[in-house]
């Protein structure tokens, strides 16, 4: 909404008493608002309509603004906008956004400006984004109150990325580990999640069009649900942001916006057929070449007032390593009603099943790409659902409102040693095992969007969640249980110079396990943006952050493929971030160039932790605990930068710095588990009329600390992946992909091989 | 035909790439794994379920899952050899042959530990651990240890 620079500041009251500092803030937000009342009666409003200018399509997402002033709107759905507050006199009018050339022109304003008709051409110039995710309404990337990295729809589908995992992994301070193909164990920002199998200790919170997705049983993101085809961008939030999001959103937020439904109708289908390259004999696992494929389909289009999208996909793999394959279809559905041109209801409504072997661990070094004999017939089947309904409705220009109700469910079924005959038993028992959970999480958000004052911008709502979980064998699992959550936010805007923003936000969160423990937790953000000049802005940002405990963190009692065992911890705490702190620079000279810069600081307290105790317990066998950890301290900085020397090509590099350490009495200075000290993005994108090269490579330091195998800890490693494109017609384009092109023999997590050298020919029609 | 020259040459630049591969895909040859080999002289009547294994520890007390394990062993055969290979270079101060009924691995017992003598459990009939652990460096220097004979008291399982 506001042409200006990012600032954010983030912070939990952990108690009422911490947040009296917050009240006189408050304060002193509201004593600067009459002076801006007096002067909206001076201004001007300047309104129009943007579109795509080949395909005529309406943009939304679109940054349109005064040059050299903070005031400025993004477009709505139907591509419209309206830019308030505007003094009279003759402004420099700027539309830009991601993926298109930016538009200037010269506008006299004297009194209403209406009518304007935009058309924006494609182009690979870098336009400020329009953001979401930061204050959960649209606003210029450069105006968020935060740390926030916007991954577009045209770097998404051009990069050698094929599943949404392979994305996340080229964004500057996210590091992911993974098992196979379809098992995300963990995705860290700025390393604050930890690697625990299952999702659980996740401290990301994945939206799917700002709806929470996180299963309702370990807390970890259900990232299978994205539906990789049909997104439009995906937004990255660093830094905890309870007070929007409550609990989960420590580390950050990940934002996955789905295309719009299109005003006409379009096609899009992708096939691909991949190969992992032999490997060297003696690691041989299968004696035929493993392969996988991909398969999307997409269709879009409008029936009088309804525009609907649907998706289909299937990706399958022999796995690059044993006990790696699965076969996935993830199936979306989009459709939006408009009501009037001002109101309109929004149904999503998505479903996946997978079903693959249950990865294990190597079963040597000598033979690091295969597994146990014992485990050779482990299965698992995942199945997920998402319905989600949303009212928005924009009754004026100060004022839009949306409710929301959602539910998830998410489906585990895990098969263990089913009627080995290979696995001895004494007495020849038939041996199998089995684990089921359904995890279901029922929601309602509503909020509020206004705009009382010129120079205040608010937002309000209210977040009420329920989950619960059925699970079975009970002597293993976590039984059956039910957590509520209701929360109540609000946020708010100022800016009452044009060079200075701050943002300052509240959040009350209740969480009650049935049965069991209250946890009630304040959460707070505050921020400052400081437009030094046109090219050069300053953030500085501090807050706090909490994460309830998750039903797996508080019962799980054994795993059973490997027959680890856990004991219960049902008093759990929440954990929190008790002072998160940031400062970061941003500097974009010309649209050619853009450079972040960020140093941050997060203090946990009560962070939740496994614990190993067999020794304190004493008995012989493996026993873990999760814990609430003394305190712990994770810091670092940050560096990314983009370039386009000529315009077609283009650079981007990053690098992140991570100092993760446990400071509880007796561990002080120990590392965190899973903390990569060194990590490095960097890309580069050529194209030469109808060609396009894609190179992109990231490097992570050693793992220097791991909760199992210390001797197998994961080493540094490089990896390059590349797509060649060719653009045969309007209708088809042909890829080739070439990944780990090195084949840099490498784990991200303790004895899992990652994929070797792969190679996946595909091709796109789009009509 | 200029268009079909510009992509020959890319394809070309990634076949170049992919040949200056460090490896591949092999280990690399100054890799190299230790292996721990001996014999285990059971004492008792082999329990009716349940494995017995041997393993290598990296900390002791034994914390968190076996660095390494055997095959399970044969039940019935009173002396057999065992083998742990692949070990990666590193400090094992234990080495234990331990039994465990896989649906129900609270009840794992320690049957015997390496302790320098063979003709020893070095655990008593409740389990306990009686005798000092005899650890085992694997370095480059010495990757190969054999003999690492052990006595195992099958009557602690239950």
């Amino acid at each position: 909404m506001w042409r200006h620079k990012s600032v954010r500041e983030a912070g939990a009251c952990v108690s009422g008493g911490r947040c009296i500092g917050l009240l006189i803030l408050t304060g002193l937000f509201w004593a600067g608002t009459p002076f801006t009342v007096q002067a909206q009666n001076t201004t001007h409003a300047i309104s129009g309509y943007v579109y795509d200018a080949q395909t005529h399509q309406p943009l939304e997402y679109t940054n349109v603004y005064i040059d050299s002033l903070p005031i400025g709107s993004a477009t709505l759905r139907n591509g419209s906008f309206v830019v308030r507050g505007v003094p009279p006199g003759r402004h420099t009018l700027v539309v830009n956004r991601i993926g298109y050339r930016e538009y200037r022109k010269k506008v006299t304003v004297s009194g209403d400006v209406t009518g304007l008709r935009i058309a924006l051409r494609p182009g690979v110039l870098q336009g400020d984004a329009v953001t979401v995710t930061a204050s959960i309404r649209e606003q210029t990337g450069q105006m968020a109150p935060a740390d926030i990295y916007l991954m577009d729809h045209a770097r998404l589908t051009s990069q050698p990325f094929h599943t949404f995992d392979q994305a996340l992994a080229a964004v500057p301070g996210i590091q992911i580990y993974r098992t196979s193909g379809t098992s995300v164990q963990s995705l860290s920002i700025r390393g604050s999640s930890d690697v625990a199998g299952g999702g659980v200790g996740n401290r990301v919170l994945l939206l799917i069009d700002g709806r929470p997705a996180l299963s309702s049983d370990t807390g970890g993101a259900l990232w299978s649900l994205v539906p990789m085809g049909a997104i439009d961008h995906v937004e990255i939030l660093k830094g905890a942001f309870s007070s929007l999001y409550g609990s989960s959103a420590m580390g950050g937020v990940v934002n996955v916006i789905t295309r719009q439904p299109a005003y006409k109708r379009e096609t899009h289908i992708r096939m691909g057929s991949g190969l992992y390259e032999p490997l060297p004999k003696k690691w041989q696992f299968r004696s035929s070449p493993s392969l996988y494929s991909v398969l999307e389909a997409s269709h879009s289009g409008v029936v009088g007032p309804l525009s609907y999208l649907f998706h289909v996909s299937r990706n399958s793999s022999d796995g690059h390593a044993e006990n790696t394959a699965f076969t996935f279809y993830n199936l979306y559905g989009r459709m939006i009603y408009d009501l009037s041109e001002k109101r309109y209801l929004d149904l999503s409504l998505s479903g996946t099943h997978s079903s693959g072997d249950y990865p294990h661990t190597w079963k040597n070094n000598l033979h690091p790409y295969q597994v146990l004999d014992k485990y050779k017939d482990d299965t698992q089947v995942k199945q997920q659902f998402a319905l989600d309904v949303r009212y928005r409705a924009y009754p004026s220009d100060k004022v839009n409102y949306s409710a929301r109700v959602f539910a998830y469910r998410n489906a585990n079924r895990s098969y263990f040693n089913q009627n080995d005959p290979e696995y001895r038993i004494p007495g020849n028992q038939t041996f199998g095992l089995e684990s089921r959970v359904d995890a279901d999480k029922y929601g309602f958000i509503a909020r509020l969007d206004a705009q009382p004052w010129a120079n205040h911008k608010m937002i309000m709502g209210a977040d009420v969640q329920a989950d619960v979980v059925h699970s079975s064998p009970d002597s293993v699992m976590y039984g059956n249980r039910r957590v509520n959550n209701l929360a109540f936010f609000v946020q708010d805007e100022w800016t009452p110079v044009s060079f200075l923003t701050a943002t300052l936000g509240i959040r009350y969160d209740v969480n009650t396990l049935v049965g069991g423990k209250q946890l009630q937790q304040w959460s707070s953000n505050a921020a400052l943006l400081w437009r030094i000049n046109k090219a050069f802005s300053a953030r500085l940002l501090f807050g706090q952050g909490f994460r309830a405990p998750s039903i797996a963190e508080r019962f799980f009692q054994k795993e059973l493929n490997g027959g680890t065992l856990f004991k219960p911890n049902p008093g759990l705490r929440a954990e929190k971030i008790d002072v998160s702190l940031e400062s970061g620079l941003r500097w974009r000279p010309s649209e050619k160039f853009r450079l972040n810069a960020a140093w941050f600081r997060y203090h946990y307290t009560d962070m939740i932790y496994w614990v190993e105790i067999s020794g304190e317990v004493g008995v012989v066998y493996t026993l873990f605990q999760v814990r609430n950890l003394n305190k712990a301290l994770i810091q670092g900085v940050e560096l990314d930068m983009s370039w386009l020397p000529v315009e077609n090509l283009q650079c981007t590099a990053a690098y992140t710095f991570l100092d993760a350490r446990d400071q509880s009495p007796g561990r002080t200075d120990d590392y965190l588990a899973y903390r990569v000290r060194h990590g490095v993005k960097a890309g580069v994108r050529y194209t030469h009329g109808d060609y396009a090269l894609s190179v992109n490579v990231r490097y992570k330091s050693k793992v220097d600390e791991v909760f199992l195998y210390p001797l197998e800890a994961p080493k540094a490693y490089w990896v390059m992946n590349s797509r060649l494109q060719w653009r045969v017609s309007s209708m088809l384009t042909l890829a080739l992909d070439v990944n780990n092109i090195f084949n840099a023999s490498y784990e991200e997590l303790a004895r899992y091989k990652a994929p070797n050298r792969n190679y996946l020919l595909s091709l796109n029609l789009d009509w | 035909m200029k268009r079909y020259l510009w992509i020959y040459v890319m394809i070309t630049a990634i076949w170049v790439l992919t040949s200056c591969s460090e490896d591949d895909g092999a280990p690399n040859e100054t890799q190299t794994y230790g292996t721990i080999s001996g014999t285990v002289t059971f004492v008792g009547t082999w329990p009716d379920k349940g494995d017995v294994q041997v393993s290598a520890w990296t900390s002791w007390p034994p914390a968190g899952p076996p660095a390494a394990s055997s095959d399970v062993l044969t039940p019935g055969n009173a002396t057999q050899s065992y083998k742990l290979e692949g070990l990666s270079l590193g400090s094992y101060p234990v080495i234990t042959v331990g039994w465990r009924d896989p649906a129900d691995p609270a009840g794992a017992v320690v049957l015997g530990i390496y302790h320098g003598d063979a003709t020893e459990a070095g655990v008593d009939s409740l389990g306990n651990v009686t005798a000092q652990p005899l650890g085992i460096e694997v370095s480059k220097d010495h990757l190969t240890f054999t003999d690492i004979n052990m006595t195992a008291n099958l009557d602690v399982a239950p």
